[in-house]
C-alpha cells in the first residue's frame, strides 16, 4: 500500500477494516454495507474511478455473500478494494448508482446473476438474463450448477418509452441486421432525430464466469482468453496478470518484452481495422478496402511471429506458453516498417476526401463529463479529451520504460475517435519497432509460484477498446473460485447509447463503428 | 493531392486478392496449424489426452497393446498443448488450416495404432 492510499483510508469518517492482499498496489477494506455509497462518493472526490464491480457468493466458506468495488487511483497507480458482506436472508445492499453512475450495470448485472439486490436502482430492469429465464433463478450462486438447464420461462421486458406527439419507435434487430453480432436497439425518435437509444445486449452470454469456476488456472486461460476475438491478447494478459499477482511471481525480462510487444501488435491491427471500418460506415469503400489489406499484412506478421493471425494461445502463466519465432524477428521489423510508411500513406488519402471529413465530423459527440460518469474507458474517454490509459495510469510490463503519454483528441466526435485511433497507431508503430530492433535474450516461458488459497487480485491491461480489467479470487484448492471479466466493451456500452442521442438515425452504423465496441466480450 | 496520388498508385498496382482456392498464399513458417500424429512413435501413453482443454483428443486402447488416436478438428482450438506435452514428440503442428468438411463426423479423424499383433 502506497502512503497516499493509506492517508485516504485513514482520513476518511467511514469505518473501513483493512484486509491483507497479495499484490503491492492493492488495498483492500470491508465495511458496512450501509457506507459502501458514502464509501464511493469519498473516493470518488479522492479522485478515483470506478475499475470494477464485482458479486460474490461467498456461502460455502463464511455463509454470506458480497459486493466489491474496486476502484482506480491513477494518481498514484493504486487500487482501492471496498467489500460489504450481505447476508443471504436479506440479500439487498443500497445502490451507488446515485452517486456513481458508472455502476448502473454491474449493479443490475450483480442483480441478475447474484440475486444481490441494489436498493433505489434507478433502472431495476433485467440486463443479463433474457426472457425465459425463470425468475429467482441466479445462475452465479455457487449451488447452480454450470451444465443444468433451468425451465425455460416467459418474462416480458418493457423497452423504455418516449411518449408524445409524432414520437415514433425503431426497433432494429432483433437480433441485429447485418453479419456483426447479436443485439437489439430500440431508438425513439422525433423525426429524424434520435431522442433515446435502448441498447438490449447479452444475447452471447456465454457463462463464462461460471464455466472457469473450480478451474485450474491453467485451464481457466484458455476460456477467458476466448472472451473476446479481437482483444485475446489483453484478456489473456490480464487473466494471467491476475494470477501473478496472487503467487506474487516475477516475470523475466524476456516474458515482459514479448508481451508488450504482442499488445502492441493487437493495438495496431485492431485500430487500423477500425479506421477502415469507419470508412465501411460512410460507403467510402476505398478506405475500407485499403484499410482491411494493411490490417491482413498486419495479421501476417502476427502469424509469422506466434503462428496465430488473431495472437491466441500465445500468452502463458508466467510468461508466454511459447517463446516468439526468433527467426521471423527481422523480416517482421521490415514489415513493420514498410506497413507503417503505407498507413501514413492511407491517412493522406483517406483525410483527403472532403465528403469523408465533413461525415464524420460532429455526429456520435460524447463529452467529457459523460465519460467520467459513466465510467468509460479506452479511446470513448480519450477521444472525448480524458486521458484515461492504463499502461500510463498503471505502469506495467515494459511501458514505464517506454515514454509514453496518453493521446487525446478533444472534439469527441467520430472524427476525434479516428484521429485518436491514427495516433496511437503511430506510436505503437514506434513501440513495436524498438521492441523488435532491441529483443532481450533467453525464454519467455516460466512457471509461477503457487497461488495461496483464498487470494484475490486484479489483472488488468490496456487493449485497443479500453482497459480489460478481470478480478480473480482463488478457492481452497487454488482453483478459480470467482472471476469477473470487466472488459473494456462493457465500460463503453452505455456511452454509445448517450452519444447517438440528438443524432439522425442513418448516423447510427457510423458512430456505432467510430467506438467499435465488442459484443462477445459484452455479454461474456 | 493525397487521393489522387493514391489512384494513381491503385491504378498502376495489381490486385491485392489472389484467386483462391485455385490459387493459395502460402502460410507463414510456424503457423499453428492442425495438430497431425506421427504413427510409429505414438504409445498411446494419452499425456495429449489429459493436456487437451477442449477434450477433443480420445484414446482408446484394445487389448492386444494397439488402440486407436482420436482427434476432432472441430473441437480442436488449436493451442498446440498435445504437441507440447507429448513425451515421444510424436505430435506435430502442420500447416494445414482449411478445415471445412461437409458433414461435422468428417472433421473427427482416427487413427489405429497396432498393438503387439
Amino acid at each position: 500500500m502506497s502512503d497516499q492510499a493509506r492517508e485516504i483510508i485513514e482520513n476518511s469518517s467511514i469505518r473501513l477494516s483493512l484486509l491483507p492482499t497479495e499484490a503491492s498496489n492493492e488495498v483492500l477494506a470491508e465495511c458496512d454495507r450501509s457506507d459502501l455509497a458514502r464509501a464511493g462518493e469519498y473516493l470518488a472526490l479522492c479522485g478515483a474511478s470506478l475499475a470494477t464491480m464485482v458479486g460474490l457468493d461467498m456461502t460455502p466458506m463464511d455463509g454470506e455473500y458480497a459486493v466489491e468495488y474496486a476502484y482506480s487511483v491513477p494518481a498514484f497507480d493504486e487500487f482501492i478494494r471496498i467489500r460489504a458482506r450481505i447476508p443471504v436472508e436479506d440479500p439487498e445492499y443500497p445502490s451507488l448508482t446515485h452517486v456513481l453512475p458508472a455502476a448502473q450495470w454491474y449493479e443490475r448485472e450483480a442483480k441478475d446473476l447474484l440475486g444481490l439486490i441494489p436498493v433505489d436502482h434507478p433502472d431495476p430492469r433485467r440486463l443479463v438474463l433474457h426472457e425465459t429465464w425463470p425468475h429467482g433463478y441466479h445462475p452465479l450462486r455457487k449451488h447452480v450448477s454450470a451444465v443444468e438447464s433451468p425451465p425455460a420461462d416467459h418474462r416480458r421486458f418493457d423497452y423504455f418509452e418516449v411518449q408524445g406527439q409524432g414520437i415514433y419507435e425503431l426497433p432494429v434487430g432483433p437480433i441485429h441486421a447485418g453479419i456483426i453480432e447479436p443485439g437489439h436497439f430500440r431508438f425513439s425518435n422525433a423525426g429524424e432525430l434520435i431522442l433515446h437509444l435502448d441498447a438490449r445486449l447479452f444475447y452471447t452470454h456465454r457463462g463464462i464466469e461460471k464455466l472457469v469456476e473450480g478451474k485450474t488456472f491453467e485451464e481457466a486461460l484458455f476460456i477467458a482468453e476466448r472472451t473476446c476475438g479481437v482483444c485475446t491478447v489483453s484478456h489473456a494478459v490480464s487473466f494471467c496478470s491476475a494470477v501473478e499477482r496472487m503467487s506474487q511471481a516475477q516475470l523475466s525480462p524476456a516474458a515482459t518484452w514479448a508481451r508488450t510487444l504482442l499488445l502492441e501488435l493487437e493495438r495496431l491491427y485492431n485500430h487500423i481495422g477500425d479506421i477502415g471500418n469507419i470508412c465501411a460506415g460512410t460507403g467510402f469503400h476505398l478506405g475500407t478496402s485499403q484499410g482491411a489489406i494493411l490490417k491482413e499484412r498486419l495479421q501476417r506478421l502476427n502469424e509469422s511471429l506466434t503462428g496465430h493471425r488473431f495472437l491466441m494461445g500465445i500468452v502463458g502463466l508466467g510468461g508466454l506458453r511459447y517463446d516468439l519465432h526468433a527467426g521471423a524477428f527481422a523480416r517482421a521489423l521490415e514489415d513493420a516498417r514498410a506497413i507503417h510508411r503505407d498507413f501514413e500513406a492511407y491517412m493522406d488519402t483517406i483525410l483527403d476526401s472532403r465528403s469523408f471529413v465533413s461525415r464524420i465530423t460532429g455526429p456520435g459527440y460524447v463529452s467529457a463529463e459523460t465519460v467520467y460518469a459513466l465510467g468509460g474507458t479506452g479511446v470513448a474517454a480519450r477521444g472525448s479529451g480524458v486521458a484515461s490509459d492504463y499502461r500510463v495510469e498503471h505502469p506495467h510490463l515494459a511501458y514505464p520504460d517506454l515514454g509514453l503519454t496518453p493521446q487525446t483528441e478533444l472534439t469527441g466526435d467520430v472524427r476525434a475517435r479516428l484521429l485518436l485511433r491514427a495516433r496511437e497507431v503511430l506510436d505503437s508503430f514506434g513501440i513495436v519497432t524498438r521492441l523488435l530492433e532491441g529483443a532481450p535474450g533467453g525464454s519467455a516461458v516460466a512457471t509461477i509460484p503457487p497461488v495461496p488459497a483464498g487470494a484475490s487480485a486484479l489483472g488488468y491491461s490496456e487493449s485497443p477498446r479500453g482497459s480489460n480489467v478481470h478480478w480473480l479470487m482463488a478457492d481452497a484448492e487454488s482453483r478459480v473460485y470467482r472471476l469477473r471479466i470487466r472488459s473494456a466493451s462493457f465500460a463503453n456500452w452505455p456511452i454509445v447509447t448517450r452519444a447517438v442521442v440528438e443524432n439522425m438515425v442513418p448516423d447510427f452504423p457510423l458512430i456505432n463503428k467510430s467506438f467499435e465496441l465488442c459484443y462477445a466480450c459484452c455479454d461474456r | 493531392m493525397g487521393m489522387i496520388r493514391s489512384l494513381l498508385k491503385l491504378a498502376l498496382s495489381k490486385p491485392a486478392t489472389v484467386g483462391y482456392p485455385d490459387q493459395m498464399t502460402p502460410p507463414e513458417r510456424g503457423l499453428r496449424g492442425t495438430p497431425v500424429l506421427s504413427l510409429d512413435r505414438c504409445d498411446l501413453r494419452a499425456a495429449c489426452q489429459a493436456a487437451c482443454p477442449t477434450g477433443a483428443i480420445q484414446i482408446a486402447k484394445g487389448t492386444s497393446g494397439g488402440g486407436s488416436w482420436q482427434i476432432d478438428y472441430g473441437g480442436c482450438i488449436f493451442c498446440g498443448a498435445c504437441i507440447q506435452v507429448c513425451p515421444e514428440g510424436s505430435i506435430v503442428s502442420s500447416d494445414a488450416f482449411e478445415l471445412s468438411v461437409r458433414w461435422r463426423e468428417d472433421a473427427v479423424v482416427t487413427h489405429n495404432i497396432g498393438g503387439a499383433a
